[in-house]
């Protein structure tokens, strides 16, 4: 190795790899051996030529030569690259050339001299870019700042078709070199997005009309599920998914989940880039994991480990990649609004409190050997980052219910015997991004690709284990397990008879629920009302007004934040106070059955009041002033102002079904 | 057994982008063009391989490096300039598996069906992992592998030993052992 001058920038086994290749041209060596000296890409170009105008170059050779010329390049700069941070070389910056550059652009942090390199072919290319980027050396992400680049070069007119494709090619390559990186879930590639956007808008604006306001009996709700299911898209699938299974339609609902298990459960994921993909699948698996709860777990458990292990992982690798979504960021080309599709801040609140609530009920299940307390710190950090991210964007007051989900962790679980609450989030945030990294590179390794027969297996462990569950509540005349938590199997209270005798002999025919008029297509699309908790799981966007994250902060701090508000009276002061603001709003009427649920509340008065009673039984029910609800008008000096708006609060959600006039609701004048 | 998925990966993306890039009269052609591109490189590099103008490593990583290099620069420096002559001046010219003729026509069927088009993608799936399966056995070979201990190693099926090796029959023996396999269980259409 000492002999060949060039060697001096070559470790041993660069040198060997590049002795194998030189040795297999031949003449090369010897050539090299009476032309000794630190240049060797000189004498390989002068080499090729002699080959080549002596008639004996063959294919072999010149891309040998080629190879050789290129390994040899890499290897020195890696050399100069390595001995410059050191400090022990130095050599001219060159603009033209990133790898020059001290201290590098933060958007190298971890990339490799070769990818650098294969930048540097491109970067000089376009006039003007290397100054540009030389100027943000402080900017993490080089797609971003292309970005911005092109918007500048059109706005001045300086674009052009080669320019672009250069600019383009810059960043496809570098979103597909972070793509093999370890934090590679952080980062979206939108060149490698599907394009599913007129499938999805076809989707959207026909469901509004031919899905959602019907029920699955209904024939056109049907032809409507039979259209789409050759469709194959995991967004749509999984609209189809939840809309039956949450009417027991289990093979409807698990043929839609099982076209897409095929997907979730792959490598490479064909949707890994498209959000409403990722949105769908986190959808499906969420809904089974609260089907089978703790028993359905203990049940895959026993019949394979490895499907529970393949399950819980990939959900919360998806959960994770809804939390990071384009979070390496700062340009981001994409609008959203109450109605638009996932992913935004919404839906990442969403993301955080489900994997807060899988780290803290799953953790053992989903890394082995973990601690804990240190699982408990993932699950801290989780509510804590929902906190925080909600406060920001004044969803929330300062006491959420993510903040209390977070104290809950903090203190019922022990943290606060280890460490402050900065030091548990701090830790649990490090720790759920190395995790989420960990479980991404063994899923891209194909970790959790199951064949089409496990696939079927899982399937039919589901099948079965849900028929079980409808037989037992036929059985047992209990509500159905897994249909229980949104009252589409609700449970009753046991002098239900009376109570609804009770609420009849007192005048008392609807309850009623006031909301915004245009609120009422998503009320139809998401199949009912919802707590403002049970909003949030769903991820449905919620007006920002800061009176009304105030008043959700008052709901959780007395832990009413998973009840439906309605009222015995249909004219409530507040109606005013909204319409005043200009809000167009409709009265809708609520069947007296959600009164008579088992987790149904009666309030005495409005239930944000300070010295407001409640309770679920049939003598909280009598402490309200019914009398008083029915009355057509009150002022608030009146004794009963309070009174008359006394509420029945409904557990997390009121099915479509029991508002009677959804489809023809009252507007309020 | 040998691990298609990066080739199944790389073959997804690139027909991402080619979607979101061309047109829908264009995009068929451009598949064609590039299973036309890779179809004559590999053979190339087979050839290379077959003249002995390989060099032999200890460690299969580093020859599967190496012979994917040679081949990008086989791809790049030798194909491309050469390529669209090549294909309108010889479509009925057989490269491996492939002729121009027949997936031009397919091509052209696939500009307005989209059975056409999940038929052409599959098929570009489905050469691009053969063509990759080509080159990893040419690695496993430059590491002193025989062609049977290869062929073993990459499908875990031991084959009698074959009379002649060239391009189009090793495709051939890999499309039956390896990839078709691998393709029913992994391939998902792109909707």
């Amino acid at each position: 190795m000492e002999n060949f001058l060039w060697s001096y920038c070559l470790n041993e086994e660069q040198y060997t790899k590049l002795y194998r290749i030189i040795c297999k041209v031949p003449g090369l060596l010897q050539y090299l051996t009476d032309h000794n000296d630190r240049e060797l890409t000189n004498h390989i170009l002068n080499y090729k030529m002699l080959v080549e105008t002596e008639g004996k170059s063959t294919l072999g050779i010149r891309m040998n030569l080629e190879l050789i010329k290129n390994r040899y390049d890499i290897f020195r700069k890696e050399y100069e690259n390595s001995n410059r941070n050191e400090n022990e070389f130095s050599y001219d910056f060159d603009l033209n050339h990133v790898l020059t550059w001290n201290p590098k652009p933060q958007w190298t942090n971890g990339m490799t001299v070769e990818e650098i390199d294969y930048l540097d072919h491109f970067i000089p290319k376009v006039i003007g870019l290397p100054k540009y980027l030389h100027k943000n050396t402080n900017r993490e992400n080089l797609y971003d700042l292309i970005v911005t680049y092109q918007m500048q070069l059109n706005a001045t007119g300086l674009n052009d078709a080669e320019t672009d494709f250069l600019l383009e090619t810059i960043k496809e390559r570098f979103y597909r070199i972070m793509d093999d990186h370890k934090d590679a879930i952080h980062y979206v590639n939108h060149s490698h997005q599907i394009n599913d956007r007129r499938l999805l808008d076809e989707f959207t604006t026909e469901a509004a009309n031919s899905f959602y306001p019907y029920d699955v009996q209904d024939e056109r709700c049907n032809e409507f599920a039979n259209k789409y299911i050759k469709v194959f898209h995991p967004y749509i699938a999984s609209e189809i998914f939840q809309k039956y299974f949450r009417a027991n339609k289990l093979n409807v609902a698990l043929s839609f989940a099982q076209q897409e298990f095929s997907h979730i459960f792959s490598s490479p994921n064909i949707y890994w880039h498209n959000k409403e993909a990722i949105f769908g699948y986190v959808k499906i698996l969420h809904n089974i994991l609260d089907a089978l709860g703790q028993k359905g777990q203990n049940q895959l458990h026993e019949k394979s480990q490895k499907l529970q292990n393949v399950f819980l992982e990939t959900l919360y690798l998806l959960l994770s990649r809804m939390i990071y979504w384009t979070d390496k960021e700062t340009h981001k080309d994409e609008k959203y609004d109450d109605t638009s599709l996932p992913i935004n801040v919404q839906h990442k609140l969403r993301a955080y409190k489900l994997r807060g609530y899988l780290m803290e009920h799953y953790g053992e299940l989903l890394v082995s050997n973990i601690e804990n307390a240190d699982a408990n710190k993932m699950s801290y950090a989780d509510y804590t980052s929902a906190h925080f991210m909600a406060y920001i964007h004044k969803i929330v007051g300062r006491n959420s219910i993510f903040k209390r989900e977070a104290d809950r962790v903090f203190h019922l679980k022990g943290i606060f015997q280890h460490c402050t609450p900065e030091k548990a989030s701090e830790d649990g945030f490090r720790m759920n991004d190395e995790l989420a990294m960990a479980i991404h590179k063994k899923y891209k390794e194909g970790k959790y690709s199951l064949p089409q027969k496990e696939v079927s297996e899982f399937v039919l462990f589901l099948r079965t284990y849900f028929k079980n569950e409808q037989k037992i509540a036929l059985e047992s005349n209990e509500p159905i397990s897994y249909l229980q938590k949104d009252n589409f199997s609700p449970a009753y209270k046991s002098d239900k008879d009376e109570i609804r005798k009770y609420l009849q002999a007192n005048g008392i025919q609807y309850l009623y629920h006031f909301t915004e008029k245009q609120k009422i297509q998503s009320i139809i699309k998401y199949g009912g009302l919802f707590s403002y908790k049970r909003a949030f799981d769903e991820s449905i966007a919620m007006p920002v007004r800061e009176d009304m994250a105030l008043t959700r902060d008052i709901d959780a701090k007395l832990g009413l934040e998973d009840y439906v508000r309605t009222s015995f009276c249909s004219r409530l002061p507040k109606i005013k106070e909204r319409q005043a603001e200009g809000a167009e709003l409709v009265l809708l009427k609520i069947d007296l059955d959600v009164a008579l649920f088992e987790a149904t509340l009666y309030t005495d008065m409005e239930a944000t009041q300070p010295g407001m009673k409640y309770g679920a039984d049939f003598d909280d029910l009598k402490k309200v002033n019914l009398s008083a609800t029915q009355k057509e008008v009150s002022k608030p000096e009146d004794n009963d102002y309070w009174q008359r708006q006394a509420e029945v609060l409904i557990k997390g959600f009121i099915p479509v079904k029991y508002i009677v006039n959804v489809n023809s609701s009252e507007i309020l004048d | 057994m040998i691990e298609l998925r990066p080739a199944l990966n790389e073959a997804l993306r690139n027909l991402g982008n080619w979607r979101n890039k061309y047109p829908s009269q264009v995009y068929p052609h451009k598949i064609v063009l590039n299973m036309m591109y890779r179809a004559y490189s590999t053979r190339f590099v087979y050839q290379a391989f077959a003249n002995d103008e390989m060099p032999e490593f200890d460690d299969f990583q580093e020859a599967a490096k190496y012979v994917i290099e040679f081949y990008g620069e086989t791809a790049l420096r030798e194909v491309m300039p050469y390529l669209e002559g090549w294909m309108a001046n010889n479509p009925y010219e057989q490269v491996g598996s492939l002729s121009t003729a027949r997936y031009e026509k397919l091509a052209t069927q696939a500009e307005t069906d989209k059975k056409y088009k999940e038929e052409l993608e599959f098929s570009y799936i489905f050469e691009l992992l053969n063509d990759m399966s080509v080159l990893y056995f040419i690695a496993f070979r430059l590491t002193g592998e025989s062609e049977v201990d290869a062929i073993a190693k990459m499908s875990d099926v031991i084959i009698e030993p074959l009379e002649h090796m060239d391009y189009a029959i090793t495709k051939q023996v890999f499309q039956q052992l390896l990839v078709g396999r691998y393709m029913s269980m992994n391939y998902h259409p792109l909707p």
